[in-house]
């Protein structure tokens, strides 16, 4: 007993710890500590040297996509991630889908890459067997989750927001983006990813000159002062899906008693709408991605999310800019109402 | 080891007056452990600027500027708690319509700010919001029944007398705090973060900074 309550000491200081440095990456990149500040003086509308689209024809509107937290790098997607991502594409051909954007971090550095503890999570992403696998990507769970949180905090969150805006810019503009025809930029968020697209969300309002809408699929979001510089959020929520409730506890400002905050304005100005994806799971078996649970009407749930997100994707893309999402019958608001 | 047995005892004192034990509060209010609470005192007065010692590193601030305002941050917190004090016991004084031993309030006043001993996990993000909070409400809790102890008075009572030295004190920061800005700004220079907690002007400042490098047509390569 006396064991187990010393590791569960150790684990909780573990965490503290962990939680003390997380915003430390942020800071210290603002202030310039890893070799290279924030980028203001880049020439404007310019990709970054190297890496600029080859000519293809102009997209109808850019999708960009920030994973979950469990994501160590763009390079090592599990295999439900890159079926989910090639069906997008396949369901979305005449929008591209930025996927290249590490978002847990204010630089968009992946975890393997020029870091401190890359070696370590290198490994995580090399090694074999369910426990070893199962222990550290929890590690990565609990890094990411520390980064998640750091997007939400009013102290840190804008200098981070920032600098993830700065990261989905530069891989709007390698994606083609063309400034003198711009199109809707959709930023689509999963898990945590999706409270990032909405921190970062008034940054990319001021580079790109328009508001950018936001397609959560099981989205854990705060009242982010960032919800007042999208054009609509649509969260996709799953019957079994129990995260972004269980993450709403934790964020008073989604609670109906905090009237004046960013979230229950959105809500009342109508930018915020929840659609009901049926009984899917936040992930695993049974999750937005599984390729084999089947919904009732013999879809996988693959299937369903991509069917739904394409659908969300290609009404915001029609929409006159700064008009309203129209209502639909199966569609379910904030407030329970069907 | 002396050292070690210093911080031991610190720790115990502050641990004790966070849980409102008598064997801490009335020795306090008898003028006894006045040391070990004006040293936890400015123990918390550290933890609590903690925070700017990051607003400096990541303004670059570094050297005999930083120590100096590190310095003022700590003499601000003290003068504060002594403005404190010395408000309470007047109130205190007035009520009892007797005059109270103002050592005995000051040390009542340090030892109040035991749990702020904990400040440092207010860094951490998002839940180091509530923490402060929780940390801040906690210490007006040990606040009010130290004049409890102190005094004899009602706890309602009590509670009236802390809050209304607690106002004060906010007034009188209020009221210099223009001052202290250009003391601020004479010490470490112009801050891009100028502060820990939350600064509406930095996400302004931010959305200038992304919109000069607003996407324009004329520069599409």
């Amino acid at each position: 007993m006396t064991l187990v309550w010393q590791a569960m000491t150790f684990g909780l200081l573990l965490l503290a710890l962990a939680a003390l440095l997380a915003p430390y990456e942020s800071l210290a990149w603002w202030a310039g500590w890893f070799g290279h500040t924030p980028d203001a003086t880049r020439p404007a509308g310019s990709a970054p040297p190297g890496q600029e689209r080859p000519d293809r024809a102009e997209p109808q509107c850019h999708v960009v996509l920030l994973l979950g937290i469990n994501t160590v790098s763009v390079n090592t997607r599990s295999d439900a991630e890159r079926e989910f991502i090639s069906a997008l594409r396949e369901a979305l051909p005449d929008c591209e889908v930025v996927d290249d954007v590490f978002p847990y971090s204010p630089f968009g550095a992946p975890l393997t890459g020029d870091r401190l503890l890359a070696w370590l999570w290198r490994a995580v992403s090399q090694l074999g067997g369910r426990f070893a696998v199962g222990l550290l990507r929890n590690a990565v769970n609990i890094r990411n989750l520390m980064q998640f949180l750091v997007s939400t905090d009013s102290r840190y969150g804008p200098i981070y927001n920032f600098g993830v805006a700065q990261v989905m810019i530069d891989a709007l503009m390698r994606h083609g983006y063309s400034p003198g025809a711009p199109r809707p930029v959709i930023l689509l968020g999963y898990s945590g990813g999706a409270q990032i697209c909405v921190g970062a969300a008034p940054y990319m309002e001021a580079a790109i000159g328009r508001r950018p809408s936001v397609i959560a699929l099981g989205g854990v979001i705060s009242a982010d002062p960032g919800l007042d510089s999208l054009e609509t959020l649509v969260r996709l929520q799953g019957g079994r899906d129990r995260v972004p409730g269980f993450g709403a506890l934790f964020f008073p400002g989604l609670w109906p008693v905090a009237f004046y905050s960013y979230w229950n304005r959105a809500l009342r100005a109508g930018r915020i709408r929840t659609v009901v994806t049926g009984r899917m799971a936040h992930t695993g078996k049974g999750g937005y991605l599984d390729r084999e649970a089947r919904d009732v009407s013999g879809r996988s749930h693959l299937q369903t999310t991509v069917a739904l997100i394409e659908e969300e994707v290609r009404r915001i893309a029609d929409m006159p800019v700064n008009g309203r999402v129209r209502e639909r019958p199966h569609l379910r608001n904030e407030n329970g109402r069907h | 080891m002396e050292f070690l047995d210093g911080v031991a005892t610190l720790w115990t004192v502050a641990w004790r007056a966070m849980l409102l034990d008598p064997s801490v509060w009335h020795p306090a209010a008898a003028g006894q452990l006045q040391a070990i609470a004006y040293t936890i005192a400015i123990v918390a007065a550290l933890f609590q600027i903690v925070g700017q010692s990051f607003i400096l590193a990541i303004n670059r601030v570094s050297g005999l500027r930083a120590l100096t305002s590190l310095a003022l941050g700590i003499a601000i917190n003290i003068s504060a708690l002594v403005f404190l004090a010395l408000a309470m016991w007047v109130a205190m004084s007035a009520v009892l319509e007797r005059p109270l031993d103002l050592l005995s309030t000051l040390a009542i006043v340090a030892l109040a700010q035991s749990p702020h001993v904990l400040g440092v996990f207010s860094l951490i993000p998002h839940f180091g919001l509530y923490w402060q909070r929780l940390l801040e409400a906690w210490a007006m809790v040990c606040l009010v029944h130290g004049v409890v102890v102190e005094s004899g008075l009602h706890v309602l009572v009590a509670a009236m007398v802390a809050l209304a030295g607690w106002g004060l004190t906010r007034a009188m920061e209020f009221a210099v705090r223009p001052a202290l800005r250009r003391l601020a700004h004479r010490a470490i220079g112009e801050a891009v973060l100028r502060s820990m907690r939350f600064d509406p002007a930095l996400a302004g400042k931010l959305k200038r900074r992304a919109a000069a490098v607003r996407i324009r047509p004329e520069a599409t390569p």
